[in-house]
């Protein structure tokens, strides 16, 4: 057996080699993530299920998500209603039913929604620089969530209280 | 001149090299090799649950498929050599090989047109009359897994043929250890497709998307010894390493790296294999991914691969392997599908460790020496439940395969 003292003498150099790429390469190799953006218990509404009186589609709650937790698959979800439940709603629904039902189509958008809410109710009347927080949180969580904004701006600034 | 242009004129020249060669009175048959292959499998999902729809994401494919390949190699001179191989497997016909080989010596050899970049040890078995199982290990698996949908493939899906150039060489120490090495770039992998990519479309690969909007290419290296202890046994280490860019902004970077070992002693066959692919993502739209993107080093995952098998003939017609092989994927999860331009969002039920384990075990019966039927039964574990709440399958493939 000719070869093995070669053999050993490759897997002794090589074993270490391997030690040291491996511990070398942990932070390479081993990605961080954030928190999960589904956890608010509200699934999205099922794409091409929503419908409403403006912009083409249907029947929703008043409130703003009209998706709770399970109504995913149901077969028709309004998003955009001629009485949406509040002046924002109905305002969003008539002129931005595209954006406002994108984003309730979006799992990530429609918790980010749910936590703007909450950060607005959590927020003292007048304080602008934390309405200015929530809406910047919501606005740069993604590209979903900023064109809501930038159609909010737009149309619906006053009724929606948009900075 | 379009690449594909010029690919449909290096293929003309080598075919008309081959039938000139052929024709020439000189030409001996040793000037020239035609050869071919086909395999027909069937695979059977016992579950069917997690497979309702085949192929479709989050599936695979059952029931019946073919692998089929025609290849013609031509000396053209004692330094001049060319490949031209085509297949027809799943998505179609493809074009595996066409290039020529300018060999100086053995040390030296310049390989130029469309192949398989010399990476890892499987690849070059990827063919199915070379390997006993009538699938892929995991690492390399192409369409054939459990829930390839929700895994984009495996790390290196095989063959990989791209449009390159390489250098290779071997060198031989003595009668005991043989050196190889490759270096080379070619088109590498792309995804010109979604609006925010973060994974490789391999379907960007086939047919007829040849011409890249990436006009970086990626670039990579082997290295393999191989001792020999005399003709009864021998063993081989690589190593292995891709890196290149996947967008048409050539921003987003990939990187694949692998380890290979072989060792056959007398007619017994133990194999392992380790890849790595590290995957940038554009996380411009944070939408898309299922965890918040973490500010650092949250704009990349890693795709583990691996597999260890043994193949051990029982007669001379008869073998069995055994394989155990796994993937394991770590980072954050995109919601959008591969190459679905991301227009629909459909929560990924992978999370951010997901990991799959695989045992096969498979028999190969030689009816005759090219002509072989296969049959394996392969044992599915996933640490995620998929929607029915299964993260246990079983299937069996049944195949034949012949070569000339």
């Amino acid at each position: 057996m000719r070869a093995r003292p070669a053999i050993h003498c490759v897997v002794r150099a090589i074993a270490p080699a391997l030690l040291v790429a491996s511990a070398a390469g942990c932070d390479v190799l081993d990605p961080k993530v954030g928190l999960l953006q589904e956890s608010c218990g509200v699934d999205a509404v099922a794409p091409g299920a929503a419908s409403g009186e403006y912009g083409g589609a249907g029947t929703t709650t008043s409130s703003a998500y009209g998706a709770s937790s399970g109504t995913s698959t149901s077969s028709t979800v309004t998003v955009c209603a001629p009485d949406a439940g509040g002046t924002c709603d109905e305002c969003e629904s008539q002129f931005c039913c595209t954006t406002r039902t994108a984003c309730y189509e979006d799992p990530v958008c429609i918790c980010a929604d749910q936590a703007l809410e909450r950060c607005l109710k959590a927020t003292a009347p007048g304080d602008d620089s934390g309405i200015d927080a929530c809406w910047d949180a919501f606005e740069e969580n993604g590209t979903v969530e900023a064109e809501r904004v930038a159609c909010e701006k737009t149309w619906c600034q006053g009724p929606c209280g948009v900075p | 001149m379009t690449a594909s242009r010029a690919l449909l004129f290096a293929l003309l020249l080598v075919v008309g090299l081959a039938l000139a060669n052929g024709r020439s009175a000189g030409a001996s048959e040793e000037d020239r090799n035609f050869a071919g292959s086909a395999q027909l499998d069937y695979h059977l999902v016992a579950g069917g649950a997690g497979a309702p729809a085949a192929p479709a994401p989050s599936t695979t494919f059952e029931g019946f498929t073919l692998e089929a390949a025609l290849k013609v190699a031509a000396d053209l001179s004692d330094h001049l050599s060319a490949n031209v191989k085509v297949c027809y497997g799943c998505h179609g016909f493809e074009l595996d090989m066409a290039y020529f080989d300018l060999r100086a010596f053995d040390e030296l050899n310049l390989r130029v047109g469309r192949f398989s970049p010399s990476f890892g040890a499987f690849n070059l078995r990827h063919d199915p009359a070379n390997h006993m199982t009538s699938d892929k290990p995991l690492p390399y698996d192409m369409g054939r897994m459990l829930r390839k949908g929700d895994w984009n493939e495996g790390v290196l899906p095989s063959p990989f043929p791209m449009n390159g150039a390489e250098i290779n060489g071997t060198h031989w120490i003595g009668g005991v250890a043989q050196f190889d090495y490759a270096a080379y770039v070619a088109t590498g992998f792309k995804n010109d497709v979604d609006a925010n990519p973060t994974d490789l479309d391999f379907q960007e690969s086939h047919l007829p998307y040849y011409v890249t909007s990436d006009p970086r290419p990626a670039s990579g290296a082997r290295l393999a010894l191989t001792l020999k202890a005399g003709s009864d046994a021998d063993m081989t280490l690589g190593a292995s390493g891709m890196w290149g860019t996947y967008d048409p902004a050539n921003k987003l970077t990939y990187a694949i790296v692998g380890g290979d070992f072989a060792l056959r002693i007398e007619r017994t066959a133990i194999r392992m294999e380790y890849l790595v692919r590290r995957q940038q993502m554009d996380v411009s739209n944070p939408d898309i991914f299922r965890y918040a993107i973490a500010p650092v080093d949250g704009d990349f995952f890693a795709k583990h691969g691996a597999y260890v098998e043994v193949e051990q003939p029982v007669t001379d017609a008869f073998d069995v392997l055994g394989r155990v092989d796994g993937l394991f994927r770590v980072g954050n999860v995109s919601n959008v599908s591969v190459g679905s331009g991301g227009d629909t969002i459909v929560a990924s039920p992978l999370h951010e460790r997901a990991a799959l384990l695989r045992e096969t075990l498979a028999l190969a019966y030689a009816f005759e020496r090219n002509f072989r039927l296969k049959g394996s039964v392969e044992l599915w574990e996933f640490n995620y439940a998929d929607s029915t709440g299964r993260d246990t399958e079983l299937s069996f493939h049944l195949g034949a395969v012949g070569s000339f």
